[in-house]
């Protein structure tokens, strides 16, 4: 009687290993959106900012926005290379989007506050520090995680 | 004439990409014209150590400049300057790692320094046009 053929041996997927490059050029994609919607919206766009960052929605909507972000960047990258998204690195990944937003719409809180008892006639300047600041937030929210993540892989090598 | 057509940030962007990414490149042609006819460069070929990434640590250093002397709140200032700092070094470091790598004969994927250098420039040098664009709007508001 011969023996039965041996079950093929699952193919074992590696675990993905981000290039700061990946992310760079989704966060340049979206750096040259914004500055074309400035360009082309130059009133309307930085006040529907302001108005959003008066009543509180600004800083979850673009946690929601740099997370789905994150998110396709980090799933793409990991279809691309066909290798296995790690949870840690997805957990750590999306906690470090919402750190880096929140702590960054904390600090321009602060300065919003400053300039609005301070200055005579606040509006317009208040209104280009929250368009500047919520430009440089939202590219923070996409690169800076992957750089922590990237430097979290290479220096401990983590299965993230 | 549209306003933004006179703006300043939009000779800024042209004159880097003339002199930083076009003029060496029709310099390579021109040499390969005159001396080497089966050459064709390719700017992937001329960049392909990283040097873009250099070039925009460069750029990087001339916009925290202007940051710096813009009428932007000290910690706006401060997160800008970090985020274009952070960005033009990790491009400058793949033209290091390209380097290292090359001179210690150790693994080395050319067209991954490319792909890398690239990119990253990209981001340099689109952070670096929004951010002179935005300093141009503040002139505007502040005068």
């Amino acid at each position: 009687m011969s023996a039965p053929a041996p079950a093929p041996a699952p193919t074992q997927r590696r675990m993905l290993r981000i290039r700061l490059s990946d992310p760079a050029a989704a966060a340049a994609y979206v750096s040259l959106l914004f500055g074309m919607l400035v360009l082309i919206f130059p009133v309307s766009f930085p006040r529907l900012l302001a108005d959003s960052w008066f009543t509180g929605r600004l800083t979850p909507a673009l946690i929601v926005i740099a997370g789905l972000l994150n998110a396709g960047v980090y799933l793409r990258v990991a279809h691309l290379r066909s290798a296995k998204p790690g949870l840690a690195g997805s957990a750590i990944l999306g906690m470090l989007t919402a750190l880096t937003l929140v702590g960054l719409m904390l600090l321009e809180s602060q300065v919003v506050r400053a300039q609005i008892s301070h200055v005579s006639n606040p509006q317009p300047y208040v209104t280009e520090e929250i368009l500047a600041h919520t430009y440089f937030g939202l590219i923070s929210g996409l690169f800076i995680p992957y750089l922590f993540l990237r430097f979290a892989q290479s220096l401990k090598r983590l299965p993230l | 004439m549209p306003e933004w057509i006179t703006a300043k940030w939009l000779w800024w962007a042209g004159l880097y990409l003339a002199l930083g990414v076009l003029l060496p490149w029709s310099m390579t042609r021109s040499w390969a014209r005159r001396r080497h006819k089966d050459f064709k460069p390719t700017p992937s070929r001329l960049f392909r150590r990283g040097e873009l990434g250099l070039l925009s640590l460069l750029l990087a250093l001339s916009v925290i400049w202007d940051l710096q002397r813009s009428g932007f709140s000290p910690p706006m200032v401060a997160v800008g300057s970090v985020l274009l700092a952070m960005s033009g070094i990790m491009a400058a470091s793949v033209w290091v790692e390209t380097y290292c790598r090359e001179a210690t004969n150790s693994q080395l994927d050319l067209r991954r320094s490319w792909v890398a250098s690239r990119n990253l420039s990209l981001l340099v040098f689109s952070i670096s046009i929004v951010t002179e664009v935005l300093l141009d709007r503040l002139t505007k508001v502040v005068h």
